[in-house]
């Protein structure tokens, strides 16, 4: 079958029922969509289609045929960094790191549609995603500096 | 080997040749390189390699001695190039190991890392001043170049190398930063950063080699049960799958890519054996302890008389506390790749220790530990659980097995099932108030599973090369049992952070027994600390209360003057505005620790919300000495308080039928961000060496929000986690 990834056609021989993580992993090369949980607990293999997020641990490969894929390896296209991974720099985010290139794209696909949101905003899209090491406190500060705006 | 300086780290001079140890060719293998010692390369093109012997796991020392590399080379710290070192003889510590733990990587590293780089930054300068027939002392350093004062002429570090190596090793290379120091103290950007948010960094689920074979284990519902009988023939048909294979671990399903494994999966079958431990559960374990005597007491600490204290004209306040099971959680599942060859297994893994790696995989193949190349990754999280190398022997095997590299995958519920747990414990405190209100005794009793009596492979990975692995084995085995055992007075590590509590009773005694449950126990984050800051700290507001003293006011008046604890104290009051009132609906409640050499206290407000325990807020002082990075150091210290929250909350490994009940997040629930307080911290001003960081946030949260809930609500949680104790308040109070 053939994915739209980062921009990209790719051409994949996997049956429809295999999860997008795995086929982005094992197929694609694209180890950056992180396994944690596998079963959309905890966000770590967050990645967008058609802009919107999506826990790929629980995408069946199939259901995204035609659809555009962005991982966190192509969410900045050519040019440096997203906003989103420049803020995460400034407030100095990650820890271990694991679970940071799902939260950045959760982060990324919230300011899509919100382009200021409020912490009761952030907390609904971002209480979705697990931080073991515990950054949340400046994930927080990030997408607030990535908004561009201190709003409560 | 010739060691520079007396420090943890034995500087080794020169390179071993491959055919005395084994070597896969690393980062630094650069011809006409300037190797002073294991860890500081300089190349002819003037690139500063640096190899790392710790894991970075979150904590952020491959940031921490990249600047003090940096700092003694006086370059900016962007040109120092950090690899992981691989497991081998010249990387290990004073403690004989390759090993992240005990929060010991800055405390252990501090002088050494610098003096590895000192020494290097002496031998450039006395290769220059050789060259320009000049005095070394008429040279400095900056920016990558040594200098001639006078002349002005100059040569870069790479320039240099191919004379350097030539110069004398000095045994006490000065060090710059003591006097004046760069870097030390600021706060870069962590080395690893951008990596870390454009996801190319590497882990050990990341890791390929060609060949390689993906291996999904099926792990045994209780512990120790084996497969009886596996029909899988319909799951070795399936595109992909090499084998199904039943091994002492489990059940492997075999396939050249791991969704191939997964697919395979629902149509594996598996009878399992009862196993040695059907019979276990937490809920018994735990009535029996309440019930019956402790088998064995051991004293680790009496001063004064209690017993008397006690019987005499006082008030006595009584009070039990239990902690569970905890499982570490780490957002990386266990995993490993390995390829075992004829003569030599090699293997990439994220792990705390690459000894414990080299020792359990030497034994699975009967090699010598040297014989296994241990190549680390990146951890994504570790806490105590990557020092224990179950999924390395599970590779090891496996790939022995098809004669193909293997990699092993957990899965979320075989990271929380196959756990090595933070022990559980119960402790009955006693405390004696005189007719004027002092407290003038204290008895801590304890309960725990020996943490030490588990570590066999620690143990035996301590043990010197030259010894046959077979008798370090056989020691390991011994040592475990002996450092926990009665004969030395039970596991220390079991009454750590009461025994040595700076509170002044008159009277104290502290004494410990051993749990003997068939269930491994390991270190997590804080270890006993995790456990006994909760008991101590929780105790002490009760003696307060029950002696009606302000709890801030009486734990200043029993820390000794001039104590750490205190300054810590005294700074928290401030931050966290003791005596001013909470937002309605909430209250305050502190605790002060010390563990890891450092100083912690925190302050918390929280309260119950429609029987749901809030935490709003927590403000913390942390005294660690010097900070190297100040916001790694915050960094760390907002984590521990998460991570210790998320098991003060709500963690609970339980165990029925021989089963863990818990699985994935929704039944092991880690904090989110809709649950995050707003979290202050301040790092205490100190002239103290740097102490450790990683676990020190941890001890003090759990007995801090306890008693926030009891000055919320008058209701003393004495079980963890505190959300079920809530739930249950009514049941059985003791």
């Amino acid at each position: 079958m053939q994915l739209t990834v980062n921009g990209k056609v790719r051409e994949v021989d996997v049956p429809d029922d295999v999860p997008l993580l795995w086929v982005l992993r094992e197929e694609l090369g694209l180890t950056g969509t992180r396994f944690g949980c596998g079963r959309a607990l905890c966000g770590a293999c967050t990645v967008h289609v058609d802009g919107k997020a999506k826990r790929s641990c629980v995408t069946p490969v199939g259901a995204v045929v035609g659809h555009e894929v962005t991982t966190i390896e192509g969410l900045a296209g050519d040019d440096g960094l997203h906003v989103v991974q420049d803020a995460w720099i400034a407030e100095g985010v990650p820890q271990c790191g694991y679970c940071q290139g799902g939260q950045i794209m959760a982060a990324a696909a919230l300011l899509r549609v919100k382009r200021a949101p409020t912490d009761q905003e952030i907390d609904a899209v971002m209480g979705a995603s697990i931080c073991r090491c515990g950054t949340y406190q400046r994930i927080r500060k990030a997408i607030h500096r990535a908004a561009g705006s201190d709003a409560k | 080997m010739l060691g520079v300086g007396a420090g943890a780290l034995t500087i080794g001079i020169g390179y071993r040749a491959c055919d005395e140890q084994r070597r896969v060719a690393g980062p630094a293998d650069v011809e006409g390189a300037f190797r002073p010692n294991a860890f500081v390369t300089i190349t002819p093109d003037d690139r500063i390699l640096f190899a790392l012997n710790k894991a970075e796991m979150g904590q952020g020392i491959i940031t921490g001695y990249a600047m003090l590399i940096a700092e003694e080379l006086a370059v900016p710290l962007a040109r120092v190039q950090t690899h992981f070192a691989d497991g081998a003889p010249e990387f290990r510590t004073s403690d004989g190991m390759q090993l992240t733990a005990s929060s010991t990587s800055m405390r252990q590293g501090f002088v050494p890392v610098r003096q590895a780089a000192a020494a290097a930054r002496v031998m450039l300068i006395a290769a220059a001043a050789e060259r320009w027939g000049v005095e070394p002392s008429a040279c400095e350093v900056a920016n990558g170049q040594v200098r001639h004062v006078a002349s002005g002429q100059q040569a870069s570090y790479g320039e240099l190398a191919g004379s350097a190596a030539d110069q004398p090793v000095p045994d006490e290379p000065p060090l710059t930063s003591d006097t004046a120091p760069r870097l030390i103290g600021s706060s870069p950007q962590r080395v690893d950063i951008r990596a870390k948010v454009d996801g190319s960094v590497v882990y050990g689920m990341d890791v390929t080699v060609p060949g390689m074979v993906r291996a999904l284990v099926l792990h045994p519902p209780r512990f120790g049960a084996v497969a009886t009988e596996v029909q899988a023939d319909e799951a070795r048909a399936m595109p992909g799958v090499i084998d199904v294979v039943s091994f002492p671990r489990g059940v492997a399903i075999l396939a050249e890519k791991y969704w191939q494994a997964l697919r395979a999966r629902p149509h594996v079958e598996v009878a399992w054996s009862d196993g040695p431990i059907a019979q276990f559960s937490t809920t018994t374990l735990r009535a029996q302890l309440a019930q019956q005597e402790a088998e064995a007491k051991q004293t680790h600490r009496d001063e004064g008389d209690v017993e008397a204290a006690l019987a005499g004209d006082v008030s006595v306040v009584e009070a039990v506390y239990e902690t569970p099971y905890l499982a570490h959680a780490p957002m990386e599942p266990q995993n490993c790749v390995a390829d075992v060859r004829e003569d030599y297994v090699e293997i990439w893994v994220p792990t705390q220790s690459p000894t414990v790696v080299q020792e359990a995989a030497a034994a699975v193949v009967g090699l010598e530990r040297n014989d296994v190349i241990v190549h680390t990754t990146f951890l994504g999280g570790g806490f105590g659980r990557r020092v224990v190398p179950d999924a390395v022997v599970e590779a090891v095997t496996l790939s022995q097995l098809v004669g193909r590299p293997v990699q092993v995958i957990w899965s979320r519920e075989s990271d929380t099932r196959q756990g090595h747990y933070r022990p559980l414990s119960r402790s009955s405190m006693r405390a004696a108030i005189n007719t004027d209100g002092q407290p003038i005794a204290l008895a801590y009793h304890s309960w725990s599973s020996p943490i030490l009596a588990d570590q066999a492979g620690l143990f035996a990975a301590i043990g010197p090369d030259w010894m046959p692995p077979s008798v370090r084995r056989v020691l390991g085995k011994q040592g475990a049992k002996l450092v926990a055992s009665d004969l030395v007075g039970g596991d220390p590590l079991g009454t750590e952070g009461v025994k040595e509590t700076p509170y002044m009773f008159d009277n104290i005694r502290v004494e410990y027994s051993p749990i003997r449950a068939p269930i491994s126990v390991a270190f997590w984050r804080s270890v006993g600390h995790s456990f006994n800051a909760f008991v101590i700290e929780s105790f002490i507001d009760e003696i307060a209360h029950a002696s009606e003293r302000d709890p801030y006011e009486l734990r200043m008046a029993l820390l000794p003057a001039g104590s750490r604890e205190r300054a810590v104290l005294e700074a928290l009051a401030v931050l966290g505005g003791w005596g001013e009132p909470a937002a309605p609906g909430f209250a305050k409640g502190l605790a002060v620790h010390a563990s890891f050499g450092s100083y912690c206290g925190q302050l918390v407000e929280a309260g119950v919300i429609e029987d749901r325990i809030v935490v709003r807020r927590v403000a913390c002082v942390i005294d660690c000495g010097l900070a190297v990075h100040p916001d790694l150091v915050t960094a760390q210290i907002e984590g521990g308080i998460i991570f210790g929250l998320s098991a003060a909350l709500w963690q609970q490994i339980t165990i029925e039928g021989g089963e863990v009940q818990q699985g994935n997040f929704d039944s092991y629930r880690v904090l989110r961000m809709h649950e995050c307080p707003q979290i202050q911290v301040e790092i205490a001003s100190s002239d103290h060496p740097p102490t450790g960081v990683g676990e020190v946030g941890v001890p003090p949260i759990a007995p801090a929000l306890a008693n926030a809930i009891f000055a919320a609500t008058g209701v003393r949680l004495r079980d963890m986690p505190l959300q079920a104790a809530w739930d249950q308040r009514d049941r059985g109070a003791s």
